[in-house]
């Protein structure tokens, strides 16, 4: 059943941590309207590239959020570079998803 | 499977704090020392102690004159403290210790968000809060999490914080 897992294209992972980012921050932006590659946390950088300027009480809720949405575990801080942009974090979601154990059931969102 | 279960090692046994042990870990004084003593504790994972209220307490006076009422603000406060000691006993400590160096004590360890908090009941004099934390999940030097405050049966206060080891 590995297929199920590598269904799991990095698109929709983007797309659902577009959702996740918008609605658990409760920002007041349009999900699709974050660029995949802009900087989400660096406040210097974001403005310049239409990032979101996220802090790191914000990066912890998308930890929690990851983890409730689709049961994997970010077990430390050694992935933080991957909390960069919309690419990398989904990068980092897919990586996780592969890793872990078959399931008898597929995990939905 | 009882036999994984069986080689799991034997659960920390849970700790007591009175006064003098919470003082010398919480770097909180009069009058914004809101937790009196800790019954359970599991250092990194959940506290639970106590804080008695009484119409001594110096913000009765004024909040509200004629009808005491412990502050909510206050309530979170006394539940961030409890959650403080369980983060400052955990194995590598995540917040600052009062006995740290000099260097340290600038940054003990503070509330850094709060999140879903709600207030379901007036607490009173004579009133015995319950507190309890949970630990939820430690990204860098954040810390999520989950508490509740009782008065004997009722839950009186529930939400998360966010602690920040430092900054």
């Amino acid at each position: 059943m590995s297929v199920a897992n590598q269904g799991m294209e990095l698109q929709e992972i983007k797309d659902g941590l577009r959702a996740l980012i918008v609605d658990r921050l409760k920002l007041d932006v349009d999900p699709a309207s974050i660029p995949d590659a802009a900087p989400l946390f660096s406040a210097a950088e974001a403005s310049a590239e239409g990032g979101l300027a996220l802090d790191s009480v914000e990066a912890l809720e998308i930890v929690v959020g990851i983890e409730e949405k689709w049961g994997v575990v970010i077990e430390d801080d050694s992935v933080a570079n991957e909390f960069y942009s919309l690419d990398t974090l989904g990068g980092l979601v897919q990586r996780l998803l592969a890793a872990m154990p078959a399931r008898p059931e597929a995990v939905h969102a | 499977m009882p036999e994984a279960l069986a080689a799991l090692p034997a659960a920390v046994e849970p700790r007591t704090l009175d006064i003098r042990g919470i003082l010398g870990i919480l770097p909180h004084r009069y009058p914004m020392l809101l937790v009196d003593r800790i019954d359970s504790l599991e250092p990194g994972v959940s506290a639970e102690g106590i804080k008695s209220v009484t119409v001594n307490e110096p913000f009765m006076a004024g909040h509200f004159p004629g009808y005491p009422i412990m502050p909510g603000v206050l309530i979170v406060d006394a539940l961030a403290q409890v959650a403080g000691i369980m983060m400052r006993t955990a194995p590598a400590p995540a917040l600052a210790s009062v006995s740290a160096p000099p260097a340290d004590r600038a940054r003990p360890g503070v509330l850094a968000a709060i999140q879903k908090m709600r207030f379901l009941r007036p607490v009173l004099p004579g009133d015995r809060l319950r507190l309890q934390a949970r630990h939820v999940k430690t990204f860098g030097s954040v810390h999520q999490v989950k508490v509740d405050a009782w008065v004997e049966d009722v839950l009186v206060a529930t939400g998360e914080l966010t602690l920040s080891g430092a900054s």
